[in-house]
């Protein structure tokens, strides 16, 4: 037997007997009517992150422009928010990336994070290389908690997906808190209020 | 590191007593923001029970859900090694390396390659590793092992870890500013991301239906590494799976709250296919876990998901400090995992333990861990793994408890002894109890002779 089969043979022989799985009825759980968009903003904040509502995708573009003008590398890769950048494929010049816009397609209330995939990021280092990372989801996206969030995604519909809740952040030095640790130092969501995804 | 003396090891680090209070203090503050973060749902225990038999029902089909997650990651264009034990592991890893002529590998958490002492291995065919998590990069620059599975550096101040980054990063003497600290390693650490030839990670979860496996960190190390480097190797112990990605809903929503206290990590990254043109590896690794399966008391130790509650609840950790287990994984758990490795020389492990229970109530896939500290003694003390003279002393105290009237004539001498020649009960040699503690004053008469006088 090789490797392989020597280990499963083991498990095989020594697993117990069949144990039932069970159904996760969450929706018995959630209470509904909660305020989604401001216990979303609560959360996010409270990881580090902050949130701006914004009433369509032309104030996003506006927000773009506005980076763009303070100059430094921006990128923005969400088609609907204007020109879209072609993105370097250099580490190094990656290093110098300010800010990146990003489209995300779920939202959690209860923790703050926003369901982010490699076809909208188009390079996977982008949201951690990046010193600002900027997260554009619609308000019909926020759902409650994680359950409904995975019933929304198909987790392999893309070769990576990540849950991104705040910036990157540490407390190995003595329990204190550190925003900017190795990914972005700045997370902000910006929720558009009035188009439909 | 010498094995089987966690006692003597506490010992050492119990000296500095206000560094004892500050990391007992430490900890339980962690605990709490545990607490805060659990009460705050109101279907925490419904979690903590599908979480458990979510994990009890993979046990039992784990052969099948490990033959599934296989052939789907290889679907998705993932090679995938097995691995008997440790050695098997590192072989592996160093083959992968080899082809790709790798000099440097920047490597995130991953309490799997320290139980398989990976680095020394890599490092020893002059390959750089380097640990990219904040806590491990601070150890490992000391030449420490980590202290604590989500906290590896929690048994050091800011000024130890000024110290060994002025020594090894240069950074001004005596700052002991933990942005100042962050920022320095931020800007050591970016280089390594980006030389890399190759980044190792752990697994938090493998879900079988879609291949895909899923890393979870604070700080983004792991994606850092996995993104930037040419190849990617993700490596997990067999009990890693669930079943589909919905049930990742449950382990996600109770995982940061049971470490941290947190709603979730800052990242929860999602690994199915390579880049195009790149390449990813999973080494599924046994080492005597297929073994734990097969002990029945002591199979629910492979539901563990490493959140560390059982180490920041822990009394006896909080106060002996991680290095005092002498193991990869330490703490409640650790002592659990860690005799099925290595009987002889974890044999202490699981006296190192106050059986309180506060571990098993923390525990989000409640493991039984307390209940299996105690099954551990009695199989340790079976196959002949304890000490002589805690063996005799035993010996001796089940022969007194089971004759009434040797107890009571033993009683009334230990009193007498107590009021008259308490300087043999305060000598440490003798009396190993009263090493941290005081003597209780000696009572007059027994329980039983005040309750036959005033029934």
């Amino acid at each position: 037997m090789n490797t392989k089969e020597t280990i499963l043979a083991a498990i095989k022989a020594n697993q117990p007997a069949p144990a039932r799985l069970p159904v996760i009825d969450h929706h018995n759980l959630i209470a509904d009517g909660a305020d989604l968009t401001a216990l979303f903003c609560q959360n996010l904040e409270a990881g580090g992150g902050s949130m701006q509502r914004l009433p369509d995708m032309t104030a996003v573009q506006q927000v773009i422009n506005e980076k763009r003008a303070a100059g430094g590398l921006v990128l923005n890769i969400i088609p609907l928010a204007g020109d879209i950048d072609v993105v370097p494929s250099s580490l190094e010049i990656l290093d110098n990336l300010q800010q990146v816009f990003i489209l995300g397609s779920v939202a959690v209330a209860e923790n703050g994070a926003v369901w982010v995939t490699e076809s909208k990021m188009l390079n996977r280092i982008l949201p951690f290389i990046s010193d600002q990372l900027y997260l554009v989801v619609y308000e019909k996206q926020l759902v409650s908690t994680m359950h409904d969030a995975y019933e929304k995604i198909k987790t392999n519909d893309d070769g990576f997906g990540v849950f991104i809740a705040s910036p990157s952040k540490t407390a190995d030095i003595e329990q204190s808190l550190v925003i900017g640790a190795h990914g972005a130092r700045e997370l902000v969501v910006l929720v558009i209020a009035n188009e439909v995804a | 590191m010498k094995t089987g003396i966690h006692a003597a090891l506490a010992k050492d680090f119990i000296r500095d007593e206000a560094r004892t209070d500050w990391h007992d203090e430490t900890l339980w503050w962690i605990r709490q923001k545990r607490d805060k973060a659990a009460h705050n749902l109101l279907e925490w225990e419904q979690l903590r029970q599908w979480a458990s038999e979510i994990k009890e029902h993979t046990l039992s089909h784990l052969h099948e859900y490990l033959l599934e997650f296989e052939q789907n990651a290889i679907a998705n264009g993932v090679q995938v090694h097995w691995a008997a034990d440790a050695a098997d592991h590192n072989r592996i890893i160093k083959a992968i390396a080899d082809k790709h002529h790798v000099k440097k590998i920047v490597k995130s958490k991953s309490m799997l390659t320290e139980e398989c002492h990976l680095n020394e291995y890599l490092e020893s065919s002059g390959i750089e590793v380097i640990d990219t998590d904040l806590g491990e990069r601070i150890v490992q620059l000391r030449r420490e092992p980590p202290s604590h599975i989500v906290l590896p550096a929690i048994h050091l101040k800011k000024q130890d870890v000024s110290e060994t980054f002025h020594a090894h990063l240069g950074t001004e003497s005596g700052n002991n500013d933990p942005q100042y600290l962050v920022a320095s390693a931020r800007l050591h650490l970016r280089r390594k991301f980006l030389e890399a030839d190759l980044a190792i990670t752990g697994v938090n979860f493998a879900i079988a239906e879609t291949g895909g496996i899923i890393v979870c960190t604070n700080e983004g190390n792991a994606d850092m590494g996995a993104h930037a480097a040419p190849v990617h190797i993700a490596c997990m112990g067999i009990e890693k799976i669930i079943p589909k990605a919905e049930h990742l809903a449950v382990f996600t929503r109770l995982l940061a709250r049971s470490a941290t206290g947190q709603a979730i990590t800052s990242y929860t990254s999602h690994f199915h296919r390579p880049r195009p043109g790149r390449e990813m590896h999973i080494v599924i690794v046994d080492n005597g876990r297929s073994r734990q399966l097969g002990r029945t008391d002591f199979r629910n130790s492979l539901k563990c998901i490493r959140c560390a509650a059982c180490f920041n609840t822990c009394p006896v950790y909080r106060r002996s400090g991680g290095h005092s287990y002498h193991t990869a994984v330490a703490g409640p758990i650790g002592s659990i995992l860690n005799p099925n490795l290595d009987m002889k020389a974890n044999a202490d492990l699981p006296f190192a333990s106050t059986l309180c229970g506060s571990c098993s109530n923390v525990c989000p896939v409640k493991i039984n861990i307390h209940e299996q500290l105690w099954k551990w003694r009695q199989v340790i003390a079976a196959e002949g793994y304890i000490s002589g003279s805690k063996k005799a002393g035993m010996k001796m105290m089940g022969y007194v408890l089971a004759r009434p009237k040797i107890y009571r004539f033993a009683g009334s001498v230990a009193r007498w002894m107590l009021r008259h020649f308490s300087f043999i009960a305060k000598s440490k040699k003798l009396n190993p109890w009263y090493k941290q503690r005081e003597m209780p004053k000696a009572p007059e008469k027994s329980f039983r002779e005040w309750y036959l006088k005033n029934r």
